[in-house]
C-alpha cells in the first residue's frame, strides 16, 4: 500500500514559495532527457506501472504536495473561474474522468481514498481533504459543481478532457490551473493542430501528425504517456498568460548567485486514457517542479541538464521562455560537466 | 490465445430475435463487471471450432449502462466464411467464447443539435447503443429503420414501443419504402446523418445526401466489411524466415494467426488500422479504408485483415 507524507503546514506556489521537495521527492523525480541533447520527437509509451516508490507506480501519482497543489487550485480557480471551461457536449466525457480518477483513487491508494457504489448511487470519500459525498452517477445536480471539476478539485495535475470526431482530437473540457504559458480560455474547443500551432520546429518534422494518428487508436485499458519539460522561475505552478503580469518579469530577476535556488525545471507528465463511455481521451499535465539546487546533488543529472542547455535550439530556447538568462544558466551549469 | 482477447465470457442468453438474427448476452467467467462502452462501439468475438477460432467484430446491442452482461446481434452470413454459420449453430447457453475490450469505428457525433439515423436489416445494431445513449442524454434524435418484412426487423417492434415518435418502420413487404430524399430534406441546422446498412442502402444514402448538398462531415457511416475470398498466395515472413501458404477462403491476417505469429487487430474489416503491416515485395491489392491514397500507391505496407496479394506472393517484414 502506498504511504504518502503529506508537507505540513501547507506549502506555497506564489508569493513566498516555501515548495520544497524532500529526499525522497527528488529521488523519484521523472529526470526527462535521455540523451544529451534535446529535440522534439513522438516520445510516447505505455503507460504501465513501475516500481514501488516511483511516480509511475499507481496510474495517478498523489505525492508529499498533495494537499499544497488542491489549496493552490483552489486560490487559482477563486480568482480566475474560468480556469475550468466545459462545452455542453462533454457531460459523458466528465462522468468517464470522474470514475476513472475515482476508481484509481481508491484502488491504489485505500488508505486515503474510498467509493463505495450501490447502483448509479456512490459514496465518495477523500481522507486528506476532509471529503465524504454522497451522489447519483449521472445526475449533476448530486455535485456542488461539474463532475470534471469536482473531481479535478481533488487530483494533483491539469487535465483536459478531449472529443474525438473527424479524426480529429477537440480540446472541450478542461481544468488548467498550472498551465506552462497556455491559456485554456483562449484553447477551449481547438483541434489538435490548432492547440499545438505555436510549438515551433515540431510541425515540419511531421511530428502531431504522427503523434495524433497515434493516439486516436488509443484504446480502452492501454493508456500512454509522454513527458514535457520547461523551466520556470521560483517554484510557480500557475505561470498562465492570464497573470502573466505576476510572473513574467521574474526572468529578469536570475543573477549567478541565485541560479540555483530560483530556476525550476518543469517536468510534465502527460498521461492519455480513452474514455469508455464518451469515446473521447483525458489528457492529464501532471506538473513536478524541481530547483537546479536540488536537481544538480545527483551529478549524472547536473551533467546532462549542462549539455541539454548548452546545446538547446535557439526557436526552443525562444518559445520556453528561455533566452534572457541562458547565458548565466548554462554558466552555473558547468560546474558540474568537466 | 490472442493477446487481443481480455476476457473469457459465457453466454447467458441466446435467442432467436428473427429468422436470421440471433441476439446473444454474455457474462464474463470471472464474475466481474465488463467496461463500460460508448455507443456504435464493436467487440471481437473469437469462437473455437476445435481446429481454429473464428474472430468477427459485432457491434454492441445492449445498454450500455449494465457492465454485467454483454449483448450482440449476429446476422446468418451462410455464404459467409463461417463465424456467423458457427455462432447460429454451435454457441447455445453456457457456451464459452472470448471477447476483446469494445473499440469505436462509429462514434456519436457529440455536438450535433439532432441525429438522424437511418438503418436497414442487421444495421440497425449500432443504433440500439445510440438510442440508448441518446435517450439518457436528452437528445433529438429519429430513426429511420427499413426491413424486409416485420418477422426480419429485429427490435423493430421493441424500440417502436418505446420511441413512437422517434421511430419511423419501413416494411418493404408491405410496399414501404424509405424515401431518403424526403428523410434529408428540411432537417435542422446542425443535424448529423448516420447510415448503416447494406452496402447498396449505404452507397444510395450518401449519393442522395451527397446531391442535396449535405457537407461530407455531417454525413457518417459504418463501414467495415467481411474479408472476401481470393486467389491463394504464399507469404514470406523477412524477420523470422518462414514462408505460409493463405488459401483462397482466409485472410492474410487469419494465415498469420494460424501460424501462431501475433498481429494486434480490433475491427478486422480494413478500417481501424491495428493490422498495418510492412510490405517488403510483391504487388498488393488494397481493400481497406485506413491506407492514404499515397500508402496505398507506395505498395510499402498492407492491412492483412482484408487486404491480399495481387500476385502468388509478398514479403512482410515481420
Amino acid at each position: 500500500m502506498t504511504n504518502v507524507a503529506f508537507k505540513k503546514p501547507l506549502e506555497t506556489y506564489r508569493e513566498d514559495f516555501t515548495y520544497a521537495n524532500s529526499e525522497k521527492a527528488i529521488k523519484r523525480f521523472p529526470f526527462p532527457y535521455p540523451e544529451d541533447q534535446y529535440m522534439y520527437s513522438v516520445n510516447m509509451e505505455h503507460h504501465v506501472r513501475g516500481e514501488t516508490g516511483s511516480i509511475y507506480e499507481n496510474t495517478f501519482d498523489v505525492d508529499e504536495h498533495y494537499l499544497s497543489e488542491m489549496e493552490e487550485r483552489r486560490i487559482v480557480l477563486e480568482k480566475d473561474p474560468d480556469r475550468f471551461v466545459t462545452l455542453s457536449h462533454m457531460d459523458l466525457h466528465q462522468w468517464d474522468v470522474l470514475e476513472l480518477l475515482m476508481e484509481s483513487f481508491a484502488q491504489d491508494y485505500p488508505k486515503y481514498f474510498s467509493l463505495t457504489k450501490d447502483g448509479d448511487h456512490w459514496i465518495w470519500e477523500n481522507h486528506p481533504l476532509g471529503i465524504k459525498h454522497s451522489f447519483i452517477f449521472g445526475d449533476k445536480s448530486t455535485l456542488p459543481c461539474e463532475p470534471a471539476e469536482y473531481i479535478t478539485r481533488q487530483a494533483q495535475g491539469d487535465f483536459v478532457l478531449m472529443d474525438q470526431r473527424d479524426n480529429d482530437l477537440y480540446a472541450d473540457t478542461a481544468m488548467i490551473t498550472c498551465a506552462a504559458d497556455w491559456s485554456v480560455p483562449f484553447d477551449l474547443g481547438m483541434s489538435f493542430m490548432e492547440w499545438h500551432g505555436p510549438v515551433p520546429l515540431a510541425h515540419g518534422m511531421g511530428v502531431f501528425e504522427r503523434a495524433l494518428k497515434y493516439l486516436l487508436m488509443i484504446r480502452l485499458g492501454q493508456p500512454v504517456r509522454r513527458l514535457n519539460w520547461t523551466l520556470t522561475i521560483n517554484s510557480r505552478m500557475d505561470t498562465s498568460p492570464e497573470v502573466y503580469h505576476e510572473w513574467g518579469h521574474e526572468r529578469g530577476s536570475i543573477t549567478p548567485e541565485n541560479v540555483g535556488e530560483k530556476i525550476h525545471l518543469r517536468v510534465e507528465v502527460q498521461t492519455l486514457f480513452r474514455l469508455p463511455r464518451s469515446n473521447g481521451m483525458l489528457f492529464g499535465i501532471r506538473t513536478y517542479l524541481i530547483s537546479m539546487e536540488d536537481l544538480c546533488k545527483n551529478p549524472l543529472w547536473a551533467q546532462r541538464m549542462h549539455r541539454v542547455v548548452k546545446s538547446l535550439h535557439p526557436e526552443i530556447m525562444d518559445y520556453k521562455g528561455i533566452t534572457r538568462y541562458h547565458k548565466t544558466l548554462q554558466d552555473w551549469l558547468s560546474q558540474f560537466d568537466h | 490465445m490472442s493477446t487481443n482477447f481480455s476476457h473469457t465470457a459465457r453466454v447467458i442468453r441466446a435467442d432467436q430475435v428473427t429468422p436470421l438474427i440471433k441476439h446473444f448476452s454474455f457474462e464474463r467467467v470471472d464474475g466481474k463487471p465488463f467496461s463500460p462502452f460508448s455507443a456504435g462501439s464493436h467487440v471481437v468475438i473469437g469462437m473455437n471450432n476445435g481446429t481454429n477460432t473464428h474472430k468477427n467484430p459485432y457491434s454492441l446491442v445492449g445498454s450500455s449502462n449494465n457492465f454485467m452482461e454483454y449483448e450482440i446481434a449476429v446476422r446468418l452470413d451462410s455464404t459467409g466464411r463461417g463465424g456467423s454459420l458457427f455462432m447460429h449453430n454451435n454457441i447455445e447457453l453456457g457456451s464459452e467464447i472470448q471477447i476483446g475490450n469494445p473499440y469505436n469505428l462509429f462514434p456519436v457525433y457529440k455536438p450535433a443539435k439532432k441525429h438522424l439515423m437511418i438503418a436497414g436489416g442487421v444495421g440497425i445494431t449500432p443504433f440500439m447503443t445510440y438510442i440508448d445513449e441518446m435517450n439518457l442524454m436528452h437528445s433529438n434524435f429519429e430513426l429511420h429503420y427499413s426491413v424486409r418484412d416485420f418477422e426480419n426487423g429485429a427490435f423493430a417492434k421493441e424500440l417502436q414501443d418505446k420511441y413512437p415518435n422517434q421511430v419511423n418502420l419501413y416494411i418493404q413487404a408491405n410496399g414501404v419504402m424509405a424515401n431518403f430524399n424526403e428523410i434529408l430534406d428540411n432537417q435542422p441546422l446542425g443535424t448529423h446523418v448516420y447510415v448503416c446498412g447494406p452496402q447498396q442502402m449505404v452507397a444510395d444514402a450518401l449519393r442522395i445526401a451527397d446531391e442535396m448538398g449535405w457537407p461530407n462531415s455531417s454525413v457518417h457511416s459504418e463501414e467495415f466489411k467481411a474479408p472476401e475470398p481470393g486467389n491463394p498466395f504464399t507469404v514470406t515472413l523477412a524477420k523470422s524466415d518462414c514462408k505460409i501458404n493463405v488459401r483462397s477462403r482466409e485472410s492474410l491476417l487469419e494465415a498469420l494467426e494460424n501460424a501462431n505469429i501475433e498481429i494486434p487487430y480490433s475491427c478486422r474489416g480494413g478500417a481501424c488500422g491495428f493490422c498495418k503491416t510492412e510490405v517488403i515485395d510483391g504487388e498488393i491489392t488494397h481493400r481497406d479504408y485506413f491506407l492514404t491514397d499515397a500508402e496505398k500507391a507506395s505498395g510499402n505496407c498492407i492491412m492483412p485483415c482484408i487486404s491480399r496479394a495481387q500476385g502468388d506472393h509478398l514479403t512482410l517484414n515481420i
